[in-house]
């Protein structure tokens, strides 16, 4: 196979924004636990025992993959992670859409407005894909010759 | 693929105590056990079951405050409830303001256990200064479900 800058690119561009992405969404959860748990809540498919230690964790490990996004190092482990977060935060997104809740997503932190399921869905959708596409890319790619 | 399992369960475990580390050390660090109650408790707002609400609204130091659009509101409330949505919430407080007393104990409630607007009002009005708070957990769907008088229309 010939190797090829333009996949390595592809590959780390796609990790980066990816790591944007999450970082993004963990800071304001990390800086509002009470708002976060809230809107996990409002979900009603996490058990209260679940809501707080969930609003505790899930930010930071939202945080710690998208460093480790961000330098390379447990790149596989990483994005394996955040693939597997969306799958998570789509079907919550799709049980909140069919049964109408009029809630906040909760997906870049906590807010008053009531947000659209459904565009939340198709946007974590479009990451979602972004997220296999780098994971691809990444099993792909192979290191330039020196 | 067993080296990427691995990788993300140390990422997860990192992450994980990484959290509880800075939740402990924060000063806006939620309880760990309690779910909402306990987030609800630590935001000077109890949470009522419909037992409770019913006798507290018979009470003369109560005030029912119906925390969903102004719309939803006159499709049905609770008798004597007052509406304050949080959608146009700086306006309608300037309107209720008058009858609000912050001796008073303030129960709001939205469309039950997934809206978070009764949560938001209560919120609002804490940072106002109202300190007697309390959000009916079951909302309207639990009070008609015990078939407790509601009203329709804009009045109370």
């Amino acid at each position: 196979m010939v190797s090829s800058r333009r996949l390595i690119w592809a590959e780390r561009v796609a990790r980066w924004t990816l790591a944007g992405i999450f970082l993004a969404a963990a800071v304001p959860k990390i800086l509002d636990p009470a708002g976060f748990a809230l809107d996990i809540s409002h979900y009603g498919v996490v058990p209260d025992l679940l809501v707080n230690p969930m609003a505790i964790a899930l930010p930071w490990i939202e945080a710690v993959a998208a460093l480790a996004l961000l330098s390379g190092f447990a790149a596989e482990g990483a994005l394996l992670l955040i693939n597997l977060l969306m799958v998570v935060f789509l079907v919550a997104l799709a049980q909140a859409w069919v049964r109408g809740l009029d809630i906040n997503c909760g997906c870049f932190g906590h807010s008053e407005a009531r947000g659209d399921m459904a565009l939340s869905f198709l946007r974590d959708v479009g990451f979602l894909t972004l997220g296999l596409l780098a994971a691809w890319l990444r099993a792909r790619r192979i290191k330039p010759k020196a | 693929m067993r080296r990427a399992i691995l990788q993300m369960l140390i990422l997860t475990a990192l992450g994980a105590i990484v959290g509880f580390a800075y939740n402990a050390a924060s000063p806006k660090g939620i309880p760990v056990k309690g779910g909402k109650e306990a987030i609800l408790q630590q935001q000077g707002t109890r949470m009522l079951t419909t037992d409770e609400v019913k006798y507290y609204s018979q009470q003369p130091g109560t005030l029912m405050v119906d925390a969903r659009s102004a719309e939803e509101y006159e499709l049905g409330h609770i008798a004597g409830a007052m509406s304050l949505p949080l959608d146009k919430f700086d306006q309608a407080f300037m309107a209720v303001q008058p009858e609000l007393r912050k001796s008073k104990l303030i129960v709001l409630y939205c469309s039950g256990g997934s809206c978070g607007t009764s949560e938001e009002v209560a919120k609002k009005l804490g940072e106002k200064g109202f300190k007697d708070l309390a959000v009916y957990a079951d909302g309207l769907p639990g009070w008609m479900r015990a078939k407790l008088p509601i009203r329709s229309g804009t009045g109370r």
